[in-house]
């Protein structure tokens, strides 16, 4: 299976198990998503639980937590999360608080699906990374998936959870990233970064441990096995779930290897890496061998021509392994 | 309730056109609004409470006792009359503005005053801002600080019971300056799309029009006197009715009257906790429909200052007791931001219990 049938299989399973989850959004319902990623859902649940939507991204989410509110569980799809914006005083102002103002009484349980990053020549408007946005306000959990067994356990995970979550689907590797799914139900547990490439530090043999989700991730492996090559291993660990993030799981890596990089396609400039950074050098600064370091997208526009040039690619990587391994 | 189709060559209707909805006619009640008189005393009793706790509100906001406080004096006829139209089972959006209709629904007094002034005992704890108090028993959904983003929420609440096939239907409250933001287009456009069974109810100066925006959206619409509590409810219990044999929404526009006792300047202090406000003007909503009822022998003379006296002296009690209160326990600013406290709240919630055992 790939990333988006992976998908596609944990919305059928939990449509069919729970009566409450409505998906609604642009195109979603006949056309199948313009990734086709809800393709089929119409056929079999119809009208009422599969929405085509007007092109309006404050009304989808607007219309979508009065319905959480009211007791289903929606599942809206943003079509590009660089056209969340437009529904994103609904979320931060009105998702994320609802739980918080209203003293625990009511909360807006859903998962709101919107595929991120470049690398599809989809230009500065379908291209961008806001994960840090929706990180920094307080009440939303926000997830992302690297392949198609976590997409699915975690995206069934992030439907039974009680919080809304912001679940952002890298496009990129949408159906380059393939592998086993199994058919039945289970879930990936929120909140639990998994270390996809293992590595020891010995003396004069350093090693280095890279903080990376998403598309990026296969970028990082990338660069580890060339870093191999030149005698530097590579710890990698795929946060899977970036908010609340697995601070203990990259605390014991980087006291392990002492020193760290942190991998994403978003702008350097308070970008989630920043607050990676942060939380690494409160937890684990006598055990830093280097400066923690952020190889990321540049603090501009998301460009169309240059994309490769923008995103923090393998052969961007692997010189900040090599710095970092030397320091 | 059919919208009359507006002549585009023309510019909209100057304040007092002839389409406004009033309960008066040769100075009764005409026949079509009398099914509300049933439902007068309880209006009259309402209306009468929101003034007094909105007049004593201002005072205790001026004094700076509570932090603010949406004043809605005039205004009980058009909330009031709207909330008191809707069944048990429908659920409520109300504006910060609008506070008064969970309290039409049944929230006790003294949890709205323990809310007004953040204390221990308020439903919100202490979280939200006063006039934003929750009732989910009573499904009203609590105002948002973010001026009509609960329109397209009220929308999806009454889409929701559709879609579930419930027999509910939802009513949003507001003022004539959220038509100027996106969320009342999203709503209104949502809900003449999927046909939604939600009533639309916009309190506007007279020179609004907020109504003629009905047709854009292929909804029902009404104009209607604010102040005039026998109306509004009338008209608002029509659109529910649509709403619930699925004709859809309806945008029900509220003209708020203009109060001569308010127009010539604020209120003293001694004014607001006395039985003054009760008669604002002839303009004021109370005075109408006290006028109204009592032609009709509905309520008996001087039946307003009992309910008047009753509330105050609940007012006492309950703004003393939300002072002993006190404020909620630093720790609850970390409940509800999730469903459970997350370890990075766990450990900022600890780091402050440290800094206040050591004084800080």
């Amino acid at each position: 299976m790939n990333l988006v049938q992976a998908i596609n299989d944990a919305l059928k399973l939990e449509m069919k198990r729970d009566p409450r989850v409505v998906v609604l959004g642009e195109d979603v319902g006949r056309v199948g998503g313009v990734f086709r990623v809800t393709q089929g859902l119409w056929d079999e649940f119809g009208d009422d639980r599969v929405v085509d939507t007007p092109l309006s991204e404050g009304g989808i989410l607007g219309t979508a937590i009065g319905m959480a509110l009211y007791g289903l569980v929606p599942v809206p799809e943003i079509q590009f999360a660089d056209f969340i914006f437009p529904g994103y005083d609904q979320i931060v102002s009105e998702l994320a608080k609802m739980r918080w103002r209203s003293g625990g009484e009511y909360s807006a349980k859903m998962v709101v699906r919107t595929p991120v990053g470049g690398g599809i020549r989809g230009g500065l408007y379908h291209s961008q990374s806001p994960e840090s946005l929706f990180i920094h306000v307080a009440g939303l959990k926000v997830v992302c998936p690297a392949n198609p067994y976590d997409a699915k356990g975690l995206l069934l995970a992030s439907l039974r959870d009680p919080d809304p979550v912001l679940f952002f689907e890298p496009k990129r590797i949408y159906r380059a990233s393939r592998g086993d799914v199994p058919e039945g139900d289970y879930t990936v547990e929120l909140g639990k970064a998994k270390i996809v490439r293992e590595a020891e530090a010995a003396p004069g043999k350093p090693a280095v441990t890279i903080l990376a989700w998403g598309a990026m991730l296969y970028e990082a492996v990338a660069a580890a096995e060339k870093a191999l090559e030149l005698g530097v291993e590579c710890e990698i660990v795929d946060l899977r779930t970036l908010w609340p993030v697995d601070v203990e799981t990259i605390a014991a890596s980087v006291e392990k290897t002492g020193r760290v990089i942190v991998v994403h396609e978003a702008p350097k400039t308070c970008g989630f890496g920043a607050e990676l950074v942060a939380l690494i050098n409160e937890r684990c600064f006598l055990s830093l061998e280097a400066p923690p370091v952020r190889v990321a997208g540049f603090d501009t526009p998301f460009p169309y021509t240059l994309e490769m040039d923008y995103l923090p690619l393998a052969h961007r990587i692997l010189p900040a392994i090599v710095e970092t391994a030397r320091y | 309730m059919q919208q009359t189709t507006p002549d585009p060559s023309q510019p909209p209707g100057p304040s007092g056109s002839d389409d406004l909805v009033r309960a008066a006619r040769d100075g009764g009640v005409d026949a079509a609004f009398r099914p509300a008189l049933d439902a007068g005393e309880a209006l009259h009793r309402h209306m009468v409470r929101a003034r007094v706790v909105s007049a004593r509100m201002v005072a205790l906001q001026r004094s700076e006792r509570v932090g603010f406080h949406h004043a809605s004096l005039g205004e009980e006829a058009a909330i009031a009359g709207a909330v008191l139209a809707m069944r048990a089972t429908d659920w409520v959006f109300p504006g910060a503005r609008e506070w008064y209709a969970t309290l039409a629904r049944g929230l006790p007094l003294d949890a709205y005053v323990h809310h007004a002034f953040g204390s221990a005992s308020d439903p919100a704890k202490g979280h939200a801002a006063p006039d934003h108090a929750p009732a989910r028993a009573l499904h009203v959904v609590p105002p948002s600080g973010v001026v009509g983003a609960h329109l397209p929420q009220a929308v999806g609440a009454a889409w929701a019971a559709k879609i579930r096939r419930d027999d509910v239907a939802a009513l949003a409250l507001f003022g004539a300056e959220v038509a100027a933001g996106g969320d009342f287009h999203n709503a209104l456009n949502f809900a003449g799309v999927f046909k939604v069974p939600v009533v639309f109810a916009c309190r506007a100066p007279a020179d609004a029009r907020v109504v003629d925006r009905a047709v854009a959206y292929g909804l029902a619409g009404a104009r209607v006197d604010g102040g005039d509590a026998l109306a509004v409810f009338t008209v608002v219990k029509a659109a529910l009715e649509r709403a619930i044999a699925g004709e859809g929404a309806t945008l029900v526009e509220l003209v708020s009257p203009v109060l001569e006792r308010l127009a010539d300047g604020a209120l003293t202090d001694a004014a607001l906790v006395s039985s003054e406000v009760l008669d604002l003007g002839a303009a004021d909503p109370l005075t109408r429909l006290r006028a109204a009822l009592g032609r009709e022998k509905r309520v008996e003379p001087g039946a307003h200052e009992v309910i008047a006296e009753e509330a105050r002296a609940e007012l006492d009690a309950a703004v003393s007791a939300a002072e002993r209160a006190g404020a909620p326990s630093p720790a609850t600013i970390f409940d509800h931001v999730y469903a459970g406290v997350p370890a990075h709240l766990a450990a900022e919630r600890e780091r402050l219990a440290g800094a206040q055992r050591n004084g800080g």
